[in-house]
């Protein structure tokens, strides 16, 4: 299986996966187990929580669209990171990125700290000063490119130059642009992790994580992992992926641009200091002039929604500082730029003019 | 055991765990897990792990699960009524050396049993001496499904020395009594007569 474009394999998910019936939509296996028809024989499915074969096209797509090996479908993006981070231990350390994802940070911090692994933060720039966060328990780097919320972009390239060099795992959290606008394991990356829950599922409705790996011992490992924790992703939500990313390429252009559009007004604007966009994917963030602005800004947005996601058909505005960041200290999420000022917007693909009239006149009840 | 037969925090436990996959699901139509605790602060961080780590249930399968608890009482009672009278049965055959299970007088742990539940429960283990023996029955049985897991209302036929009790080396295994010849049925909700004559016709099988 394979054709030369990502959305001809997107759409193509699961097709032609069901000889029996030639069902374009592949069936959803419920069965929890498998029967054997003596013992030491088995079709390959023993119990859904080591395979089933609905998620096993998930996986065997998620791998595909990225260039890995094994794809492993998880109930959250922090399940997918968890099933990851249980390849560490004591003494381990982590460089991750400074800007990243609160939850992430949060299970970093006051999850696996506790349990003996050390995490080094990265300013995300300055590839010299990587090398020299790199000590003889170095295991891995984690980023996340662009990163959650100063869109940050992170050159995947380089740093695998780093992990090459010093026999580090490279891990990529890719939920922001997905496969269709960025590949990071043909950049260098050793796994790569999605909430996709986000853009990959794309119409809020159903939590997921993916992981996809290269290399048969560290496909193996995480499949260990996989199985002995038990955070796979149900056969319904599987399908319910399936299903959404069958039109991820569709979406995804809509969503980039509206979220041009959308950066050139906030530029232009005079409630805005500042707006970072990436150039590509559905998401930026900006600061306005006045902090005290936010509050009755959030309350008053029609269209789009003040809630703590991204990635779906309907666009989304957070607030990192009591939502997604809440977590990381304040001091540090002010010195680092996740300021009280800051707003993140998932731009949805609704028609960009009620988009901007939304904004315009969200912001004219402030000014 | 499930709560309807045994309630582990009114006993002293802390916390309570289930394969919510097994009796309480119970329709093999569902993967899931559960944790239930009593105590505020423990709750709480609880609560932060699985939020931090994710692996939460997802709300089809929630619903699922739910719509299985609806019948748990009448498919407990009901299968471990027919677990009773088959470890009756299966204990009176010459074919097999042993069966584990607490309701029968012989069984070394019948008393705590007793205390602390309301009900034998719906599964149990039963030995031959020999490996070729337990391979004979199971592919001369018709009824219960050859495979993985328990707590369903198909009867479950599994062999916990390559299936549950696979990822465990041999000799540790044998030290815990889980031998080559050991099989263990989850009790479903057929007939229990229907059962019976199905594992009948196997070891008269057996015995010719």
């Amino acid at each position: 299986m394979g054709y030369k474009h990502l959305e001809t394999n997107l759409v193509q998910l699961g097709n032609r996966s069901d000889a029996k019936t030639g069902a374009i939509n592949p069936p959803v296996y419920f069965s929890t187990a498998y029967r054997h028809e003596g013992i030491g024989e088995s079709t390959g499915y023993d119990y859904s929580r080591t395979g089933n074969p609905t998620r096993h096209l998930l996986e065997d797509g998620i791998a595909q669209l990225e260039g890995g090996d094994n794809g492993f479908a998880c109930s959250s993006g922090m399940a997918a990171i968890q099933t990851v981070m249980a390849m560490f231990k004591e003494g381990d350390e982590i460089i991750v990125c400074q800007d990243l994802y609160g939850g992430t940070y949060r299970l970093f911090e006051q999850g696996w700290k506790h349990w003996g692994v050390s995490f080094h933060y990265w300013d995300g720039e300055n590839y010299d000063e990587l090398q020299t966060l790199v000590t003889a328990s170095t295991k891995a780097i984690f980023i996340e490119t662009p990163t959650n919320p100063l869109m940050q972009e992170i050159n995947i390239k380089q740093v695998s130059e780093v992990s090459k060099r010093n026999d580090l795992l490279l891990i990529v959290d890719n939920t922001f642009f997905t496969p269709l606008l960025q590949r990071p394991l043909e950049d260098g990356a050793n796994i790569v992790i999605h909430s996709a829950t986000k853009y990959l599922g794309g119409h809020n409705d159903v939590l997921a994580g993916l992981i996809v790996a290269r290399g048969e011992e560290l496909c193996e490992k995480i499949a260990f992992f996989h199985n002995g924790i038990g955070a796979s992703l149900s056969p319904l939500d599987s399908w319910l992926l399936i299903r959404g990313m069958k039109t991820l390429a569709l979406r995804m252009k809509k969503h980039e641009e509206n979220a041009k559009v959308l950066e050139q007004f906030l530029r232009n604007h005079s409630a805005v200091t500042e707006v970072l966009y990436p150039k590509k994917g559905g998401m930026l963030s900006f600061r306005v002039k006045n902090e005290e602005w936010i509050n009755p800004l959030l309350k008053q947005f029609k269209l789009i929604t003040f809630a703590e996601s991204l990635g779906g058909v309907e666009s989304l505005i957070t607030y990192p500082t009591t939502q997604t960041h809440a977590d990381i200290p304040e001091v540090l999420r002010e010195k680092y730029g996740v300021c009280k000022r800051l707003l993140r917007l998932s731009v949805g693909i609704e028609n960009e003019e009620d988009l901007i009239d939304d904004i315009s006149q969200a912001f004219s009840t402030v000014l | 055991m499930t709560p309807v037969f045994q309630r582990p925090l009114d006993l002293g436990v802390d916390i309570v765990l289930h394969s919510a996959t097994k009796f309480l699901g119970g329709h093999s139509d569902v993967v899931a897990g559960l944790a239930v605790v009593k105590d505020k602060d423990l709750g709480a961080r609880l609560a932060f792990l699985h939020n931090s780590f994710g692996a939460i249930l997802g709300v089809q399968d929630s619903w699922l699960v739910l719509r299985g608890l609806k019948t748990l009482q009448v498919r407990m009672e009901a299968s471990s009524k027919a677990a009773e009278t088959i470890a009756n049965w299966l204990n009176e055959r010459n074919e097999i050396s042993r069966v584990y299970y607490p309701g029968l007088n012989t069984h070394p742990g019948r008393e705590v049993q007793e205390q602390q539940s309301t009900s034998h429960g719906a599964v149990l283990s039963f030995e031959f001496s020999k490996r070729e023996q337990a391979k004979f029955f199971v592919e001369n049985v018709n009824l219960p499904v050859f495979a993985v897991s328990l707590g369903a209302v198909e009867s479950i036929l599994s062999y916990p020395a390559t299936m549950s009790h696979g990822s465990m080396p041999k000799e540790e295994r044998e030290k815990r009594g889980i031998s080559d010849g050991l099989l263990r049925l989850s009790v479903g909700l057929e007939n229990v007569d229907d059962l019976l004559n199905d594992f009948k016709h196997a070891l008269e099988l057996m015995d010719s």
